[in-house]
């Protein structure tokens, strides 16, 4: 039977398959399997903190990835409605894992894939708002979603407008909210709840 | 002189450059790399079950992740229309894995963070039924979205709202679709068929 070696002269230590060399765990031939015992979890740590963890059910978690919904709990009385452009302060965080929202801006912390989303829901709509969007604006790319404010608006309730996508980022690049409803004064207002969540703006990194 | 390996056999220690193998734990003072052979895949195991998959194109699969889909194939008459909350039903379950979507309802198997996405379609419309908000209930916080049913609707005919939301969950946590139409009588129903146009969806993803 082939004995295991410690290569002296590479500096690197070779178990049948496997090559552990500097900081690196590699395969030389087949797939580099890590298992548990069938009951307990794959653990990624950064010193004593869980940065990843899979479970022996095959349930993965990221506890520390960026992710937050930013909301407010009050009205704002007449933000537009007569073509303003305006960005909604959402100063209330639902949560805010990585602290990457800070009013009103999302910074990526890095590059990556991240998922956006942005809902505005608006009272004091009457006949002639017609038109209205709202936008997630990042950095080199600005998405739009326009939509017929009147033709949404629930009776005594609200009219949403949401938008979602999943986008490229460069770490630094930023992300806000803007909106407007056009076509006559300025009497529409950005509607919120103390306990429900209306206006706001939700956000993650996912690849 | 490079420095050797050491094999420590009173700590059951083994150090390798800058990777330490010590009781169940592999760490580095560096980057910790796993690295297959640009060929195959990196696999994380229960035993002998696959788990997760990490090819050599960097598509990472897991097919146990919780992820659910449920629809609607019927119409559930006379549910809405006067202010009544009605909380949708799901008789189709299109997949559910990890087994936790029941009576209508998702519970998080564990503390983390969950997307759902869901879309309801409405008939039965009268034109006083001018307000609609579709709920995506969680026990952490609920997620609205407002609309004028009768507006957005076939004259009355069908009409669809939806919505979508990354949230926290605490293992337990609920988390269900709930549509409330005002304006008139309990007359307005929520349609369903075998092409998806009430539906919910969700997945944890951290």
């Amino acid at each position: 039977m082939a004995q295991n070696s410690i290569n002296q002269n590479s500096d690197g230590l070779t178990i049948q398959n496997l090559l552990l060399q500097n900081n690196t765990i590699s395969s030389t031939t087949g797939n580099l399997t890590i298992k548990t015992d069938g009951v307990n979890p794959i653990q990624m740590k950064n010193g004593a903190t869980i940065l990843y963890e899979m479970s022996n059910a095959g349930d993965q978690s990221l506890p520390l990835q960026p992710c937050f919904v930013a909301k407010r709990t009050d009205i704002v009385s007449d933000v537009t409605g007569d073509g303003t452009v305006f960005t909604p302060n959402l100063n209330v965080d639902v949560f805010n894992i990585g602290t990457t929202y800070v009013d009103p801006t999302f910074t990526a912390p890095v590059t990556g894939i991240y998922f956006l989303c942005a809902s505005c829901t608006y009272l004091g709509i009457i006949v002639a708002m017609t038109t209205g969007f709202v936008k997630i604006v990042t950095t080199g790319t600005t998405f739009l979603k326009y939509w017929n404010p009147f033709n949404n608006f629930s009776g005594t309730l609200s009219s949403t407008c949401r938008i979602s996508v999943i986008t490229k980022m460069t770490a630094g690049d930023t992300a806000i909210i803007q909106s407007s409803i056009s076509g006559s004064t300025k009497t529409a207002d950005l509607r919120n709840f103390a306990v429900n969540t209306s206006s706001y703006f939700n956000g993650m990194l996912i690849g | 002189m490079t420095e050797q390996n050491k094999i420590n056999k009173y700590s059951k220690q083994l150090q390798v450059n800058d990777l330490s193998l010590s009781a169940n734990t592999i760490s580095s003072s560096t980057d910790l790399i796993f690295s297959s052979d640009a060929t195959n895949l990196i696999k994380f195991e229960n035993a002998t079950v696959p788990i997760l998959n990490l090819n050599s194109n960097g598509e990472l699969t897991n097919t146990f992740q919780d992820s659910f889909l449920v629809s609607s194939n019927i119409d559930n008459l006379n549910v809405t229309g006067n202010g009544i909350t009605f909380t949708l039903t799901f008789p189709v379950i299109k997949y559910d894995i990890g087994n936790n979507f029941f009576v209508d309802s998702f519970t998080a198997p564990a503390a983390g963070l969950y997307y759902f996405s869901c879309s309801c379609t409405f008939t039965g419309l009268l034109s006083g039924m001018t307000s609609a908000r579709l709920n995506l209930f969680t026990s952490l916080q609920t997620y609205n979205s407002f609309t004028n049913a009768f507006k957005i609707s076939t004259s009355g005919s069908l009409g669809s709202v939806r919505n979508d939301i990354i949230t926290k969950m605490d293992a337990g946590d609920l988390c269900n679709m709930q549509l409330t139409i005002s304006g008139s009588s309990l007359t307005a129903d929520v349609s369903g068929a075998s092409t998806l146009r009430t539906y919910f969806s969700g997945h944890r993803i951290a």
